[in-house]
């Protein structure tokens, strides 16, 4: 799953706090499908994500979900938003 | 009161499952009260907050402990259906003529990318080396010098971006007198040493950019 945030500013501040609380989070780019211009949003590799927890501020919630081709790095992706 | 009732048991479950499976069936329609049953907080938060950004009446119907029954209501056939899909892009990829079919050498010397806040310089630097992962053509190769180094030292934040690109095939080269100046030369946590002989060959050789 993946939660964007209005600044990538309050991503990186949310980073910190899960981290600091040793839950396991990706720091990535926004993909294209997501939004067109640069911006950092946070990647969570298990579907369990609760945005309510204290001070994470997330603007969007993300399911993703891979097609792995096999080949190469590029994994083919669909995103929908679910919150 | 009448009314059609579709179930979903999603107790047993792991996330996201609940949340996908609540998707799908109010997608699909056909029912008046979607009866969904989850087995652990997340899973009803998740379904919850689903249901409020489709638009959809939802309540906590039972709960025993973490477990718990939630019952969305479909939206009236007048409504029309929010669908959360996501916005086209506004800016499209660009895209990729046959010369530069061949990897590109990537050259990092420094390991934050432009001048300023070091903080964005780091934070650009970790998007970067994920999006390498993402490219239509990869990099043949990434060359570290300077500061670059560290890019590759266990501990960096960069490191598990290096490490996906360094294990589809993409080779790592960190100058070996940069390691051994900033005393880090059996720190390396990917790829392998390299000198500057081989690294001006390879960076005369062929396509290469630099940050």
């Amino acid at each position: 799953m993946i939660a964007t945030f209005r600044t990538s500013h309050d991503a990186l501040r949310a980073e910190r706090s899960l981290r600091s609380r040793g839950i396991e989070v990706e720091l990535i780019p926004v993909p294209r499908e997501i939004a067109g211009d640069c911006g950092f949003c946070l990647l969570f590799p298990t579907g369990e994500i609760r945005v309510e927890e204290a001070g994470l501020g997330a603007e969007g919630v993300w399911l993703v979900e891979e097609r792995g081709s096999g080949e190469g790095l590029r994994k083919e992706r669909r995103y929908e938003r679910i919150a | 009161m009448s009314g059609s009732r579709k179930v979903i048991d999603a107790r047993a479950l792991p996330c996201p499952e609940p949340v996908v499976l609540t998707k799908k069936a109010v997608e699909e329609g056909g029912f008046e009260v979607l009866e969904v049953r989850v087995g652990c907080e997340s899973a009803r938060e998740n379904v919850l907050r689903y249901a409020g950004y489709a638009g959809l009446e939802a309540t906590l119907a039972r709960e025993e402990g973490a477990a718990a029954v939630i019952e969305i209501r479909a939206a009236p056939a007048t409504a029309p259906q929010k669908g959360p899909l996501a916005a086209p892009s506004t800016t499209a990829p660009p895209a990729v003529s046959a010369e530069s079919a061949a990897g590109a050498t990537v050259f990092l010397s420094s390991s934050s990318i432009g001048r300023g806040d070091d903080e964005l310089g780091a934070l650009l630097m970790r998007g970067f080396t994920y999006a390498l992962a993402e490219a239509e053509v990869p990099p043949a190769r990434i060359i570290l010098m300077n500061s670059g180094v560290r890019l590759a030292i266990e501990g960096s934040e960069c490191l598990p971006n290096l490490r996906r690109l360094a294990e589809s095939g993409i080779d790592v080269l960190a100058c070996g007198t940069c390691l051994e100046y900033y005393g880090l030369k059996d720190k390396l946590a990917v790829g392998r040493v390299s000198n500057m002989y081989e690294i001006a060959g390879l960076l005369l050789s062929g396509r290469s950019l630099s940050l």
